[in-house]
Order: C-alpha cells, then structure tokens, then sequence
C-alpha cells in the first residue's frame, strides 16, 4: 500500500531550481532511499514532505491526505517523524525530557532508550552528550512520537565506524521491529543499498533513475550523476 | 479655507523631512547591524539638547549644527564601544538581538536622565535664527527657519547620496550591508564600517534633534515620540533602505498633517495605527521590493 | 475518597521533587516575610510591600516572556496599563467590588495585551520587541486624550473608603503566592517543558509536533495577565491611574529587574524585591531620576560582564 506519495514536486528559490517534478511513491513498511551529490535538493525534498518548506507546484499525499500546505507540527503530529543532519536535539533538556515532551509516557520512552543504548544516560542533559549519542537520540526522539514514517536525514554522516555498525542495526531494526516506514537520505551508499528496498537518485532537483538497489548499482547514470558526465 | 489645510500640508512635509533624517539613521545602523538601534531617540535628544547649549555659548548656527554633528558622532561611537561587547555589534542571532535592544533601551534610559539631572526637567527652545515667514504660495506660509530646515535636510540627504554611492566608503557600507561575507572576502574593514555607520546613523538623529529643537521645544522626555515616528518612516520606506526613508518622512509628513488638521487630538495615534497595519500586513514595507537595499 | 485526601494526594505528588519541595518553601517564606513586616513595621512599610508586590507581579510576567519563550516585549507597560485603566474603569462606572475589578482588569490587560503581542509574532525578531514600544506609545497618548493628565482617581464611594489599606494588602500578598505558585508549578509541568524545548530548539520543536506559534501566543496571554493583574493591583493601592502608566520608564522597569535578578523565576522575583526598595527608599536621600539612572547603569553592566544577573554571581560563590 502506497503510504506516501509525491506528485510532481517543484520548488525553486529566487532563480535556482531547487526541485523540478518529483515524483515518487514509497510503500509503506519499506525502505526508500534518496540519493545523489550536495545540492541535488535531497535535504529540500524532506523539508517539503515534512512541512518546513512549501512547494511551488505539486502535492505531498499522506495515507491519501493531502499534507502540502499544513503546519510541520501538525503533519508531525499525523504520523511523519525527522531526524535531520546535524542532529538538533534540545541541548537545555536531558535525554529522558528530550521525549517526553513529545506527550510518550516514561515508561515507554526508557524502552525507546534502551533500545538505542541511551539507557544509562537518561538525565544527562542534551548538550554533554557525545555526537553519535546525539544522532541517536535526534532519531529517539523522532520514534516517540510513533511515526508511521521517519525521514532520516543522512543517520550515518559524522561517525565513526563502529558506531556506523551500531546505527544500522537501529535504523533496520526500526523498519523490522518497530514496522516503520523509513525514508534515508545517505552518501555511505553501500550501507544504504543493503537495507533499502527502493532507491531514488537525484541530481539539479530532479529524480534521475528510480528502482531497486541493485538495478541502481548497475546503471550507468549513478556513475554519470556522481562521478562527472552529463 | 483651503489655505489652512495646506499650510498644515507644508509643514507636516517640513516635519517628515527632518525627520526622514533620522529615519535614514536607523535605517543605516539596520542595514549595517541587522539590528534596531533603540537609543536612536536618546540620539535625537543629545542633538537638540547640544544645540542648545552651543546656542547658549553664542556660536554661529553653522558652526552649532557641524560641532553637533561631530559631537554626537565621536559620543555614538564611544558608547557603542563601552556598551555592546564587540562580537554582538552584528549578530543574526535572535536572543543576542535581543541582549542588544535592551543594553540600548538601558542607554536611552540613562541618557534621559542624565539630561533631566543637567537640564531640569522643563522644555528648552532653540531660538530661531531665521525670522519671519516665506510665502509657499497664495495664502500659505512658512516660517523661514522650517523653510531653512528642510532645504538643509535634503541637502544632507544629497550628501548622503553622494557618501554612499560616490565614495569607496559608502560602497564598503553598501556592499557589507548587502553580503556581509562577501564584503569580508574582498577586504572591508568590518570595525571601521560598523563604528561609522553608527556614528553616522546616530549623528543623523542628532541633527534631526538640533533642528525640531528650533522649531518645537524639546524636553528630558524627547526622543522617545521620535523613535517610534522614526520606526515607522523606515518601516514603511522598506527597512535597510536609506532613500526609502526619505519617501517615507515626506508620506508621514503628509498624512500626519492632514489627520492632524481633522482630528488634532488623534492625529499621531492614528497615523501610529496605520502604520501598524502596513506593517502587519507587508513587514518589508511599502517600497521594500521596489527600491535596492541602500 | 474525600475531597481533602485528594487535595493532599495531588500536594504530595507535585511535592515529589527536592526543587519543588524548596520552591514551594520559598514562595511561602516570602508571603510570610512580608506578612511579619507588615505587622511589626505597618503604615509606610505597607506601601513598600505593596508596591513590591506590584513590581514583582509586573517582572516576573515579562520575565515569562523573555526567559521562558525568548520573546522580547519593548513595551510591557501596554498590559500593565491596560490592567490598571480597565479596573479602575470598571470600578468608577459599576461600583463593584474593587477587588474584583483588579480581576477584570487583567482579564481585559490578558486579552488585549495578548492579542496584541500575538500580532507581532510574524513580525522579524528585531521587530517584536520595538513594535511592542510602538503600542504602549499608543495607549500613552490615548489615555492622555481620554483622561488627561489627572488620569482616574478613586478611592471613596458615597464617602466611604472603597477598602482598607490592611485588607489591600493581605488581597495583594494572597495573589502574588498564589501567582508565584501558578508560575513556578506552569514552569516546571509538561507545558513548560513544551515552551523550553522551543527554546531549546524551535526548529526541532516543530518537526515533533509541538506548534512554535501556538505557544508563543498563550505565553503572551499569560504574560499579559499577570502584568495586568500588576497594574491592576498598583492601581488599586495607590487608588489612582494616569496616562503616566504607560511611559517607556516603566517598559524599562521589569526588564532592568529581571535583568539584573536574574532569567530564573527566583532571580527575577529577587531584582524585583531589590530594584523596588531601593527606588522606595533611594529617592529620598538622591532623587527619583538618579535611582532610575543608576538603573540604566546596573543593567548595561550587568549585560556587559554578568549576563546570568545577580543569580549567576551567586551560584559562582557558591560553587
């Protein structure tokens, strides 16, 4: 069942075209991952879904309701969670406060930090923790508010590698245990083409190939897009 | 009949024009320090409470305005730099905005008061050093020393002109107000730009000061009327646009004159009012997009 | 169960916490402060009490708003005037109870000061704080029109004294505990973790569903009511309000005590209770105008080298 859907997404800022006709569907339960150099508007594409950004043109259809011009808090509260980039937890709050604000009971929220190895630092206060401990608990933080999808804004980029390993098994664990439907934009492409079901790759704002991992790996597009070339 | 309401038109437009001086300040130290100077009345008061005293030593009405000029310059500069620690002077940063509205308002309030323990708490006039009226036309007058006021306020806002778009300073000015990381880039000194805009900006006010203070009297409570009028000719001229200013104070001159002939009483409420509105409803103001930032 | 287990079960369970348990003790030792000085000092001392209860009322709501939701409000007098108009207003045309006039005036001061800061909230940051200047220039010049410069003065009804200094009094120190405590417990609930998350991060507020603009506008409504519910009380005990009310002096007032307490609720209720004795005590050896200056003084040295206020000295000392 198609839970999300982009119809014709355009959107540019002054005279630099940001987004040009994006289409895109994503199952729910499933794995979608966008990728593509800096500045191919992956970022401008999870703003736009998540309501931070409106479009110029085109739709974002949510469990069959249009979502395009309402308030981020509002299409948060509907069932979209955000972990973005560099992580913005709420430095002035500790680990636990930082989802029990979102309205999830203690209870629940200490089973959401244990399951990301937050558990011993649950009244450390947000801005003494490590920046892997950050991205965790941005992601925390978003799974609180029972989300039917999460958009994961690049989950692996600042870390190191053993905390990458970590990360994955969250971000699996996410789509097989706590049945999310997740949407990654990521650079390490090897580790994302291993848990996503679709692929998306963007360049100047526009979806150039679209399919599953391993046909993406195969086309000569990703090289092009990535590597120079038209 | 007629000739009373545009007399009152004439002097309304006087009044916006010297004031527009002081809008084109604030609007100068915004563009440079993304910031509302909120001691920019405390400037307007300095200046005509100068003019006053250097009247009282007897100099020359030229000599007064450039030493108030100067004065208040050399005065904004020192406090700028006593007051607002150097990495909050430009900031886009919201609460450190804040920290620095309130640190100027803290200013204001000094200066008031310092003013009130100098001066006593009763309105001073500066004479006027021009006598008599200049007839507009028909039935309508003025008195010489408006009529020497406002041609000496456009002729600053030519020498304004000519500072900002004819020097290497003024395109330094313009350039850091537009793309502050690209003016840096090529060289601008970011101290010296900072330092004279304000003192710039807040000598403007001054003046502003020095010449209302001829033509209406001024107390230790000025300013503050001025401040909000200021506020509202650069909020409806387009913020950052010095020139907007100008269209500005000659438009609230205009309006306010002719509420003020209707309805005395509420002539400035009202004006106050509308000027809300315009800016609840467009915040770049009127003439934002028309007009390139200064 | 009764209604007073209830009562006490609800008690135990706010008391829970070490922080609350020695907040709660704070408040009530304050009221009991003042309650002692009133009876062993009585007369003037009175009006000093008051006044600080007034001004405390007035620093704390702007404190609320700057502290709490980093709003900057140039203009707070605006409510604090408004308060102070709408009970006395309501006083000399209905003659009710001026007790509940105060009531009605910070319903009004609420509603009015609210709406109006909740208008300036599209405004750019810069712009908040001036445009509330703007306004209370507004209401300064209104009222001057409408009252002139000898404002309202009640106090006498059918040549009766409309209420005793000691009965004023004991209504202002019971709503200023009760305020104190509605304060600190708002502060300390789930809502005020919600208004400290925006602070916090608003971006990362937004995205989990907590409506940065909604909240900034209910923190403006109960910021305004409390600065009403102030100036409704300082109209009250001084049985007068003018046009004098809305001067940017007194927008000065509440950020220069908070400013120098402290942003806690504490800090600013401290520079309250010491910016307010000295300007009822000071003006009688200098003058009015050198207390505000040295004010304006304290405040920019206070941004300058201790931004954290009187407050942050002391935790330092501490330490």
């Amino acid at each position: 069942m198609v839970i999300l859907q982009l119809n014709s997404i355009s959107k540019r800022f002054g005279g630099v075209v940001a987004l040009s006709n994006v289409n895109i569907e994503v199952r729910e339960n499933s794995v979608f991952g966008l990728i593509g150099p800096n500045g191919a508007g992956k970022t401008t594409l999870l703003n736009v879904i998540n309501g931070f950004l409106k479009p110029d043109k085109g739709d974002v259809i949510f469990k069959g309701v249009k979502i395009t011009s309402k308030r981020p808090s509002k299409i948060a509260k509907m069932g979209i969670g955000r972990s973005f980039q560099i992580p913005r937890i709420f430095p002035n709050l500790s680990v636990i406060e930082n989802l029990t604000v979102t309205g999830v009971d203690e209870n629940e929220a200490k089973d959401i930090l244990a399951f990301f190895n937050l558990d011993k630092n649950i009244n450390e206060i947000g801005k003494s923790l490590s920046y892997g401990q950050k991205k965790s608990l941005d992601i925390a933080r978003a799974l609180s508010l029972n989300p039917s999808i999460m958009l994961l804004d690049e989950p692996l980029a600042g870390l190191d590698f053993s905390f990458i390993k970590k990360m994955l098994t969250y971000i699996e664990n996410l789509n097989k245990e706590y049945k999310k439907t997740l949407i990654i934009v990521e650079h390490h492409l090897e580790e994302l083409m291993n848990i996503a079901d679709n692929i998306g790759l963007m360049n100047f704002g526009q979806i150039v190939a679209m399919g599953d991992p391993e046909e993406i790996k195969k086309s000569e597009t990703i090289k092009n897009v990535y590597f120079g070339g038209s | 009949m007629f000739s009373g309401l545009i007399s009152s038109i004439f002097g309304g437009i006087a009044y916006g024009l010297i004031l527009s001086l002081m809008a084109a300040g604030l609007s100068l130290i915004y563009g440079i320090m993304k910031n509302v100077n909120t001691s920019h009345g405390a400037f307007y008061l300095i200046g005509g409470f100068l003019a006053y005293l250097f009247y009282a030593l007897h100099l020359p009405l030229i000599i007064n305005l450039i030493l108030v000029v100067l004065s208040t310059f050399f005065i904004g500069i020192g406090a700028l730099y006593l007051v607002i620690p150097k990495k909050l002077w430009v900031t886009l940063d919201p609460d450190e905005q804040n920290i620095v509205m309130i640190t100027f308002l803290a200013l204001a309030t000094v200066t008031e008061y310092i003013v009130l323990l100098t001066f006593g708490g009763a309105s001073v006039s500066i004479p006027s050093i021009f006598y008599g009226n200049v007839r507009i036309l028909g039935n309508v007058y003025l008195t010489a020393q408006i009529t020497f006021s406002s041609f000496l306020s456009l002729a600053v806002f030519i020498l304004l002109y000519l500072i900002l778009y004819k020097s290497k300073f003024g395109k330094g000015i313009r350039a850091y107000s537009q793309n502050r990381e690209l003016a840096l880039a090529v060289g601008i000194n970011e101290f010296i730009i900072v330092i004279f805009t304000f003192g710039l900006g807040v000598s403007l006010a001054a003046l502003s000061g020095s010449l209302l203070g001829s033509i209406f009297s001024i107390n230790s409570a000025s300013g503050w009327d001025e401040l909000v009028i200021a506020f509202v000719i650069v909020t409806f001229g387009g913020i950052g646009n010095v020139f907007g200013s100008l269209i500005g104070g000659l438009v609230y001159g205009l309006v306010y004159s002719i509420v003020l002939y209707y309805y005395p009483s509420y002539a400035f409420v009202a004006v106050l009012l509308i000027i809300y509105l315009i800016l609840l409803i467009k915040p770049s103001g009127i003439l934002g997009k028309v007009y390139e930032r200064v | 169960m009764s209604a007073f287990k209830k009562l006490t079960k609800a008690g135990s369970r706010l008391l829970n916490k070490k922080q609350d348990q020695y907040s709660v003790a704070g408040i009530l030792a304050i009221g009991l402060a003042f309650l002692t000085i009133y009876f062993l000092l009585r007369g003037y001392a009175a009006y000093i009490l008051m006044s600080m209860i007034a001004y405390i009322l007035f620093a704390v709501s702007w404190g609320l708003l700057y502290n709490f939701s980093g709003q900057l409000s140039l203009g707070h007098a605006m409510p604090f005037g408004i308060g102070g108009f709408i009970s006395a207003i309501v006083f000399v045309v209905f003659h009710l109870n001026p007790f509940l006039c105060a009531f009605i005036g910070a319903l009004g001061g609420a509603g009015i000061g609210g709406s109006i800061g909740a208008s300036t909230l599209k405004l750019k940051p810069a712009y908040q704080g001036i445009a509330l200047l703007v306004f209370s220039q507004i209401f300064y010049w209104l009222f001057l029109i409408w009252y002139g410069e000898e404002g309202i003065s009640f106090g006498v009804y059918h040549g009766v004294i409309i209420a005793s200094i000691s009965q004023i009094f004991y209504f202002g120190l019971i709503i200023l505990i009760i305020s104190l405590l509605l304060l600190y417990f708002f502060e300390v609930s789930k809502l005020g973790l919600k208004f400290k998350a925006i602070k916090g991060d608003p971006v990362a507020a937004e995205a989990i569903g907590i409506s940065v603009i909604k909240y900034k506008i209910i923190i403006f409504y109960i910021s305004s009511f409390f600065a009403a519910l102030a100036g409704a009380f300082y109209a009250l005990y001084t049985f007068h309000v003018d046009f004098s009310i809305f001067l940017v002096s007194n927008s000065f007032l509440p950020i220069a005590m908070s400013i120098v307490g402290g942003p806690s609720l504490f800090g600013t209720l401290f520079g309250a209770v010491l910016l307010d004795f000295l300007i009822q005590t000071l003006p009688v050896y200098t003058s009015l105008a050198i207390t505000y200056l040295f004010y304006g003084i304290i405040t920019i040295l206070v941004l300058r080298f201790a931004p954290g206020g009187i407050e942050s000295l002391i935790k330092r000392l501490l330490k």
